[in-house]
């Protein structure tokens, strides 16, 4: 068995931009230990790339002297962190009480139809990725959904209708770590 | 009862117990005999309280608490017994058991799983879940280490072992909740130290060793508790065995016993293999018509003693010489020296410690009186600084690695590396990375540090009083001494500024506690002897020897070192360390053996071999050693194997060496008899015996006993133990790891100018400057941690590990010359016009500094070992062959042909 260092190869795909690099040795510096700023290594990872890449997850490993193993340990706990491809707009329907009760398993059938892809999947043209999360916090307002960063509440099947009519027209303008900007300028 | 610092009184089960302060509930509850169930806890790990197994009902606290990380306070009353604690007890144990298989049957670990006695005793024997259990995909983990997920109970002691004790990190907690899984990066093959930590650590069957796969019931297993084989780190092993099978089935090692407190390194954990070794030899065998053929034992022996006897006679016992290997125990170093000195009546004896450890024994016997560590293991875990140089040790010496580690991790302690060594976080710890402040020299300058240490140590006046008042000559020889040394001379010869250096000399004499641990290169490397002895300055003058908890430590490679040379194998010393021209220790020696001792010096392993080849030594007995497999062609060994007329290797497996003898006898193994080895502490620890002996090997010092008695000259011992109570009665005034206050006094009057001179002249430079290669590179042969000499190549499963040597280099030096891993290169050496080459596969490395490569020295047949300078301590005799100057070149479509050329090369 070849006992490589984790950090051996020089040159990878997909790894962190060297902005996003040198961002992480500045932020590593406001903690008196370097692999605090793991979250940030991964977010910064995800906002590159659209998910967290292994890549992405070496080059996190590297400049904060962990190893991968616990890079990657941080990365599937928090479900914010994708570690698949996933579409341009994350669709997440909350599927707690409160939403349930509101109707959140019809605006779930009516989204799988919609988009001819079952809870999990992405569609084939990278636009949607469709999943269930537990509790968004607006009870008040449910069923609930969350489009990448925006909240979509009291969703009625002809304002989901709009809505996919207009994502198809236009890519994703935010952005906020579980966003993709694949194809886009940051400003 | 000791008495305790800050004693705190609490209650538990209405038991009343005073414990000191800081002490958690569970572990006080332990010390009065109560036992509160836990799976997490562990007494090698800090409390983590994540499987909630151990709350207790505590009086004025409104909740349940976890006992494993409640310190105690006074007055506390703790029921562990009461129905809230019973039922969150059973109710824990319910949810842990909500996925389990319970597939007890057919888990290794059945009969000795924690999860299956706390079931028994705390579970209701009915679940309260009627679900289907979540059963998790079962996937390819490693070739050694078996994965069960099913029935993991995410106690996560595996994932902190393997990162508070080993600081390497190979295994993660993957996913959350109930989906937990015990993972690799991306869940890959698991590639990390294999030490078996959390196989060990596992309180249930998730983690099993692969190697003995469903081979056993625990209970059905012979256990043989022993001392390791390998390196010196002297770790205590549980040898289980098959008795029908007369086979060692696993190794596990105590937590709570020995020096290694129940951690191994892979070579103590699966290398066992070695033991039951189909390459080993099963019956004597003598040469006949330029064959080896098989000998009954008694003819054998006859032979054996004939032939000694008749080249005694011809040309006296001084043609005679014996050399012994340091994994041998003390009993048998100690009879064989007694059957050369006595018996034979010959000097000439020595051991295979002469190649490296000879250096640090002559050296610190001077100064202190005997050659052992004298800061043991918890004086290194609880050091204020400690400084590691001319070792890598977490290769070296793994488990003396694990103490450092924990100095650093659990106590704090500021910990300086010295070598050609850079961070690296990979599958294999690292000092380097625990080091806040390195030093990374130029390879082969280690020597000139510790010189440039004792220079600011002298000039920036860090002399610890009592040394500068009692020994006020000395200081003031060793301060004329250094001004030889200027640090521009020093600057550039170790890559390090005056600076650093003395921050580093700063940081250890202003310690309360420092321990300095140095190993092979520094004493296998030209100029060792002089290194040590400079080495030995540094801690008398920074106060190591003085200070309580403070200590200077030579680190062994072979088990046994510290042991056959303090029982007399080695031509210099008699048992005990006693030098041979002492003529009134000679006497009480004489008294004691009712003997004459030979009254000449004898000859070292290197001497011997010139004697051979000049033809004055003609016979050799080789008892574990392999000099033709382990010198390189240069040493000119096999022209004196060759001119011997009687070569006798006595040796558990046939060696290149054993492929040329007149006589092959065969050797237990270290599983099959009694005795005891020495560790490099000087832990004299007890060997026990496990297996029957292979075919019709015998225990050496068995063989010993029955050529002596064909010398017609009886060593009689009916057993191991015999002799060791001849060595206790005879030693009974020798080392016993103390500072012998009167020799190094002796030592400091003595020393004269000009001696000190001399170690601190600057002389022709490190060896990356003077080595002969003409290359560009520094080459160094080094130890792997899955190896251990040559004796580690019989282990099947450390064979696949590290199959073959590989040649370390930086990943820029490896980019200069368009290497990637397992590409081969070319190494190649001019020693005047002749050019020799050896073609190796290569590895990056991190950890190697730039322009330092090596190249695990368990390999010789990769013919690397015939690109090194050969030389040999003027002082000491130890042979040098660790180190020179290579170039590098990647060889295209090349495979691996060095060791056809290097044979041929032997040949000439």
């Amino acid at each position: 068995m070849a006992h490589t260092p984790y950090n051996g190869s020089s040159q990878r795909p997909a790894g962190l931009s060297e902005a996003a690099r040198l961002e992480l040795i500045e932020t590593a510096k406001r903690y008196p230990i370097k692999r605090s700023a793991v979250l940030h290594g991964l977010r910064l990872v995800q906002r590159e790339a659209g998910f967290v890449t292994e890549a992405g997850m070496r080059d996190v490993a590297s400049l904060l002297e962990m190893t991968p193993h616990e890079v990657y340990d941080v990365a599937t706990f928090y479900t914010l962190f994708h570690l698949r491809p996933k579409g341009e707009y994350l669709i997440q329907v909350c599927r707690t009480l409160p939403c349930a009760l509101g109707g959140a398993e019809s605006l779930l059938s009516h989204l799988e139809q919609r988009l001819g892809i079952r809870e999990g999947q992405t569609t084939p043209d990278g636009k949607f990725t469709l999943v269930t999360v537990e509790c968004l916090a607006a009870c008040g307002k449910a069923p609930v959904m969350q489009v990448n960063d925006d909240y979509h509440e009291a969703v009625t099947t002809e304002q989901v209708d709009r809505l996919i009519e207009q994502w198809h027209r236009t890519p994703p303008v935010q952005d906020a770590g579980n966003a993709s900007t694949r194809g886009k300028g940051r400003g | 009862m000791t008495t305790l610092k800050s004693p705190v009184t609490l209650t538990i089960d209405g038991k009343s117990i005073t414990v000191e302060k800081g002490t958690y509930v569970i572990d006080a509850a332990r010390q009065a005999g109560i036992h509160i169930p836990y799976f997490c806890s562990h007494v090698k790990l800090a409390p983590d309280a994540n499987c909630r197994m151990c709350l207790v009902e505590v009086e004025k606290m409104p909740k349940l608490q976890t006992s494993c990380n409640l310190p105690v306070a006074e007055g506390m009353v703790v029921r562990s017994t009461s129905e809230k604690a019973e039922q969150a007890h059973k109710s824990v144990m319910d949810f842990i058991l909500a996925n389990h298989p319970l597939d007890c049957p057919m888990c290794d670990q059945g009969g000795e799983c924690e999860l299956q006695d706390r079931t028994h005793a705390y579970s209701d024997n009915y679940s309260h879940y009627t679900e289907a259990k979540r059963l998790p995909e079962k996937r390819y983990f490693s070739p050694y280490i078996e994965r069960e997920m099913s029935r993991c109970i995410t106690c996560m002691r595996c994932v902190r072992y393997c990162d508070e004790v080993l600081d390497v990190k190979a295994i993660a907690a993957v996913n959350r909740g109930d989906r937990v899984e015990i993972s690799t990066f991306m869940d890959r093959e698991l590639d990390c130290e294999f030490c078996g930590g959390c196989v060990q650590i596992c309180p249930v069957g998730a983690f099993t060793n692969r190697v003995a796969l469903y081979d056993y019931r625990p209970w059905q297993l012979k256990k043989t508790e022993t001392v390791c084989a390998y390196c010196a780190d002297g770790c205590t092993l549980t040898l289980e065995s098959k008795v029908s099978e007369n086979q060692i089935v696993r190794v596990t090692s105590d937590w709570e016993k020995g020096r290694n407190l129940g951690d191994l390194c892979a070579k103590g954990f699966f290398g066992y293999h070695m033991i039951n070794s189909p390459e080993r030899v099963a019956a004597p065998m003598i040469r006949q018509d330029g064959r080896l053929v098989e000998w009954p034992w008694i003819e054998a022996i006859e032979a054996a003693a004939q032939r000694l006897s008749e080249i005694k006679r011809r040309y006296g016992a001084e043609a005679i010489g014996g050399v012994i290997s340091a994994r041998c125990t003390n009993e048998e170093a100690y009879l064989f020296q007694k059957l050369l000195r006595l018996a034979i009546g010959t000097p000439h004896v020595d051991s295979s410690a002469r190649d490296g450890h000879l250096n640090s024994v002559r050296a610190l016997t001077r100064v202190a009186g005997h050659g052992r560590m004298t800061a043991p293991y918890e004086a290194i875990e609880a050091a204020r600084v400690v400084m590691v140089i001319g070792a890598d040790l977490t290769e070296t010496n793994p488990i003396t690695a694990l103490k450092v580690k924990a100095a650093v991790r659990k106590h704090g302690a500021n910990l300086i590396t010295v070598g050609p060594y850079l961070k690296e976080i990979g599958p294999i710890s690292n000092l380097v990375n625990l080091s806040q402040a390195p030093l990374t020299v130029t390879p082969g300058s280690e020597s000139m540090v510790v010189r440039a240490l004792v220079k600011a140590v002298v000039e920036e006046r860090l002399i610890e009083p009592s040394v500068a008042a009692q020994a006020q000559t000395y200081v003031a020889r060793v301060e004329a001494a250094v001004t030889q040394l200027p640090w521009p001379v020093a600057e550039a010869r170790t890559g390090l500024s005056a600076d650093a250096i003395k921050a580093a000399a700063r940081s250890l004499s202003g310690a309360e506690r420092a321990v300095v641990l140095f190993g092979p290169e520094l004493t296998r490397q030209a100029g060792g002897y002089d290194a040590v002895c400079a080495l030995a300055d540094l801690a008398i003058l920074t106060g190591l020897y003085s200070k309580p908890g403070s200590g200077l430590n030579p680190l062994c490679e072979e088990n046994n070192e510290m042991g056959v040379v303090e029982m007399g194998a080695a031509p210099e010393f008699l048992p005990g360390l006693i030098d041979v021209r002492n003529e009134a220790a000679r006497l009480r020696l004489r008294e004691a053996w009712k003997e004459e001792l030979p009254s000449a010096t004898g000859w070292s392993l290197t001497q011997m071999l010139e004697e051979a080849r000049q033809g004055r030594l003609k016979a050799l007995y080789l008892v574990g050693e392999d000099p033709l497999g382990s010198l390189p062609a240069s040493s000119g060994v096999r022209q004196a194997l060759q001119s011997l007329e009687l070569l006798i290797c006595q040796d558990p497996f046939l060696t290149e060496t054993g492929r040329l003898a007149h006589l092959v006898l065969p050797a237990a193994g270290f599983a099959e008899k009694e005795g005891t080895f020495t560790n490099h502490e000087g832990r004299v620890q007890r060997v026990r015996r496990a297996l029957e002996p292979v075919g019709e090997a015998l225990p050496d010092w068995d063989i010993f006993g029955q050529l002596a008695a064909g010398l017609g000259h009886p060593l009689d011992y009916a057993s191991a133990g015999e002799i060791t109570d001849e060595i206790r009665r005879v030693l009974s005034d020798r080392p016993d790891g103390r500072i012998d206050g009167a020799v190094m006094a002796q030592y400091l009057a003595d020393l004269t100018a000009e001696e000190l001179e001399a170690r601190y002249r600057p002389g022709p430079g490190a060896a990356s400057e003077r080595g002969r290669g003409g290359g560009s590179m520094t080459l160094v042969i080094s130890q792997s941690l899955f190896h251990s000499g040559k004796l580690s190549r019989r282990a099947s499963e450390l064979m696949r590990i590290e199959p073959e040597g590989r040649l370390q280099l930086n990943p820029s030096d490896a980019e200069r010359l368009g290497v990637e891993d397992g590409d081969m290169v070319r190494l190649r050496t001019m020693d005047g016009s002749a050019s020799r080459e050896a073609v190796v596969p290569a590895v990056r490395r991190a950890k190697i500094a730039p322009g330092f490569c090596r190249f695990p020295g368990h390999f010789p047949e990769a013919g690397v070992k015939e690109l090194v300078d050969w030389s040999v301590d003027p002082v000491t005799q130890t042979p040098y062959f660790r180190s020179g100057r290579v170039m590098i070149e990647k060889a295209v479509g090349a495979a691996a042909t060095a060791s056809v050329q290097a044979a041929a090369r032997e040949g000439v």
